[in-house]
């Protein structure tokens, strides 16, 4: 194309390629992240305690036994997490599914993972709105496992806000 | 822009395409180059956004939007859940009944001889119980007696209460049927 003698109106123009590229790395990321986080810690509502005396978590050696609720949105729980279903949508161990009434097929999930991991640490997450008798049960079908000490994953306060309201 | 301000000067000075869209897609020639058109300097701002949005991802990922977790360690019966023996059992159990109240509430009970309004309240009537009158020692059991219907998170501050003042032997009985007009 020949050389133009005049100057034309500059237009201004944004390139958005780099913009699409970083956003689509930006998406990939996020849907990697929530999948990895969702594999072991399934998202819940800890209880929360008044003048909590827990203890931090061990975070190489241990059993994760999950007694999920039915999935929720943090900010619709916000202001009071207990008006919640009170019945679980099931039972993670490590990273395995099972119906919450499956106990017989909890009991032999946690026996393996005992017998792969000797020394680990047993943790039982229920979501603080869940009712007693949902949880209880599964309780139950840890210590028919085997397991004799259990941890019960609680809320661990900050020193700032140390004495959370209930 | 305030962006632009503080670019480094050698960035600027680099030799940027022009901005008109037909001169970045065509090679100029060499003889344009030398034209009475001054070289009109752009900035590239693509690297800055880049950078920009790996900071953002960054401090957004290591915001974390989970609350910290802890735990409470307890000892878990052996004997695969079978009751105990009539000659096992305790000479002093020590009961906290929990009872669902509205929605979400809970009434907690010590014994049948006290009440406590909070899990607070609770965990200081306990330890009083240990004190000046000594009417239960560290070591004896304590029951908590939860109705099935009473959510987790009083189950696990009671057992909280329990622990803070200083019980060591905690269990939790299976949920008793819920009573008739509650």
């Amino acid at each position: 194309m020949p050389p133009r003698r005049r100057r034309a109106p500059v237009v201004p123009q944004m390139n958005l390629t780099p913009l699409i590229d970083v956003v689509m790395q930006l998406i990939i990321f996020f849907m990697l992240v929530s999948h990895l986080a969702s594999e072991e810690m399934v998202p819940m509502w800890v209880p929360r305690l008044d003048a909590a005396q827990t203890q931090a978590m061990e975070k190489s050696q241990r059993i994760v036994v999950s007694v999920a609720p039915e999935s929720f949105s943090p900010q619709a729980r916000e202001a009071d997490p207990l008006l919640f279903p009170g019945v679980p949508r099931g039972v993670q161990v490590g990273r395995q599914w099972f119906e919450a009434g499956d106990l017989d097929g909890i009991t032999a999930a946690v026996e393996a993972a005992r017998a792969a991991h000797p020394h680990a640490q047993v943790i039982l997450r229920a979501d603080a709105a869940l009712h007693y008798q949902a949880v209880q049960p599964i309780m139950s079908a840890i210590a028919r496992a085997g397991i004799q000490q259990l941890s019960i994953a609680a809320d661990l306060p900050h020193p700032p806000h140390a004495q959370d309201q209930e | 822009m305030a962006a632009e301000k503080q670019v480094h000067p050698s960035s600027a000075m680099q030799p940027t395409p022009p901005a008109s869209a037909e001169s970045t897609v065509h090679h100029t020639p060499a003889r344009r180059k030398r034209g009475r058109t001054p070289p009109r300097i752009g900035l590239n701002l693509t690297p800055l956004i880049d950078v920009v949005f790996q900071l953002m991802v960054y401090f957004v990922v290591t915001a974390g939007f989970w609350t910290d977790e802890g735990v409470l360690t307890t000892r878990m019966p052996q004997g695969g859940g079978r009751p105990p023996s009539a000659l096992e059992l305790p000479a002093q159990p020590l009961n906290l009944i929990l009872e669902p109240q509205g929605p979400a509430g809970v009434r907690i009970a010590i014994g049948d001889f006290d009440e406590a309004a909070t899990f607070d309240e609770l965990a200081r009537k306990l330890a009083s119980l240990q004190q000046d009158p000594v009417i239960y020692k560290s070591d004896d059991p304590v029951y908590i007696r939860p109705q099935g219907q009473v959510r987790w998170q009083h189950v696990v501050n009671a057992l909280n209460a329990a622990i803070r003042a200083g019980f060591t032997q905690v269990r939790f009985v299976q949920p008793s049927p819920q009573p008739p007009g509650q």
